[in-house]
């Protein structure tokens, strides 16, 4: 294949991964390293990297896009961001001495739950507790408007939050995808702090945790500007696009068919990496 | 109820114009990427290419002064990885902006707790031995 060729189908492919994105709201990068190793036989190091800028990108473009954070709380997006930036760069020296077999496997089971988790019904917020001491002590409180007023809310369980946002983080590192199924699950289900709020400060978390792996891709030599130059404009175009597009399309559907095809991808890594293909 | 924070002011004239920064950097980035790819496709566009083995890349494009340099002298491949760091940087800038808001809200936790977060981020740059 040639540098051009590699290019416009890479390009292609990452355009369309950006998009589907995100219209089912799961972001391009779960489905970037897949397409990379398995469609066009590139390392899983080099494709992680090059996962990794284009999460960078499509966060970037969509807060450009956006220009607000929604009910994103910033005060619990920052302080989780020391958990995820930290397990962010663990994740990144941990993918040189895991065998790309394990990557393979863990890449996989990830995809799977992301699947199902973006097929769940959404909890609804339960009633407003009193913020255990932790969480009073670093103010992770807020308010979101609902129905035409505003809703207080507060962290709890602030340890078990933070642990499972190192852990996003380093996936996020070791496999080069946002977390972004992780990072909900550690705010809403952990910490339970409304699906609004969190899906929102998930947002805005993900661009940062990206770039702590992104700096050690690079720093290291993990990032191949050939690899990543047309996946990252790929994917920015294919999710500006999405998001263009989000208004007036049936998302219940597209998300369907999303799930499917990350799951598809999802059983296929971890039936190459159990077989050895990838090595 | 005390104790409560309200809406965050995301319409502040400082928050709008942060907001432009970031944007304009991002496109910035993107622009810079996409000008690396069109030099390194018009000059080795028909070059035969695998990316099936891992080598790793040289220091000069993977130490951020050493990519700065060689993109000025308009590498294709340094022009790419320069691109790649004005996106790296956009988050980085976003944290320094919530940042600055505590400084000025004289939130001082915060400003610790963002002050760690930029220290780590910048830790992830310096070169790392293997």
């Amino acid at each position: 294949m040639t540098q051009l060729e590699f290019a416009a189908l890479a390009g292609a492919g990452s355009l369309f991964a950006g998009f589907l994105g995100s219209l089912a709201g799961l972001g391009g990068g779960v489905v970037i390293v897949p397409m990379l190793v398995l469609g066009f036989h590139v390392d899983v190091h080099y494709a992680v990297g090059a996962s990794l800028i284009s999460v960078i990108g499509t966060s970037a473009g969509a807060q450009a896009a956006h220009g607000k954070e929604g009910f994103s709380n910033s005060r619990i997006g920052l302080f989780l961001e020391i958990a995820t930036t930290l397990g962010a760069i663990c994740g990144a020296f941990l993918s040189t001495s895991t065998p790309t077999k394990w990557i393979a496997i863990i890449f996989g089971l990830v995809l799977l739950y992301s699947a199902s988790s973006s097929l769940r019904k959404k909890r609804h917020a339960s009633a407003y507790q009193r913020p255990d001491s932790l969480a009073a002590k670093l103010r992770l409180v807020g308010t979101y408007p609902e129905g035409g007023q505003l809703v207080p809310y507060s962290a709890r369980r602030v340890p078990l939050g933070f642990s499972l946002m190192f852990g996003a983080g380093t996936l996020s590192g070791l496999l080069g995808i946002g977390s972004g199924a992780v990072k909900v699950l550690a705010m809403d289900e952990a910490m339970q702090i409304p699906f609004k709020v969190s899906t929102a400060t998930s947002n805005f978390m993900i661009g940062v945790t990206a770039a702590a792996s992104a700096g050690v891709y690079l720093s290291r030599g993990y990032i191949n500007p050939a690899v990543a130059m047309p996946v990252t404009i790929g994917v920015l175009v294919g999710s500006l696009l999405g998001a263009r597009f989000l208004a007036n399309a049936r998302v219940k559907s597209v998300r369907i068919v999303f799930a499917i095809v990350i799951a598809l991808l999802g059983a296929e890594m971890i039936f190459n990496g159990l077989t050895g293909k990838l090595s | 109820m005390k104790g409560v924070e309200i809406c965050e002011p995301y319409d502040s004239p400082i928050h709008r114009t942060m907001t432009a920064i970031l944007r304009l950097l991002t496109i910035l980035a993107g622009l810079v990427v996409l000008s690396g790819g069109v030099l390194l496709l018009a000059r080795h566009g028909d070059a035969d290419t695998s990316f099936l083995s891992f080598a790793g890349e040289p220091t000069s494009l993977r130490l951020v002064p050493e990519i700065v340099a060689g993109a000025f002298q308009g590498h294709a491949l340094a022009v790419v990885q320069l691109g790649i760091l004005l996106l790296i940087a956009t988050p980085m800038l976003r944290v320094l902006f919530v940042g600055i808001g505590y400084l000025i809200e004289r939130d001082w936790l915060y400003v610790v707790v963002a002050v760690i977060v930029l220290a780590v981020l910048g830790s992830s740059l310096i070169g790392h031995k293997l």
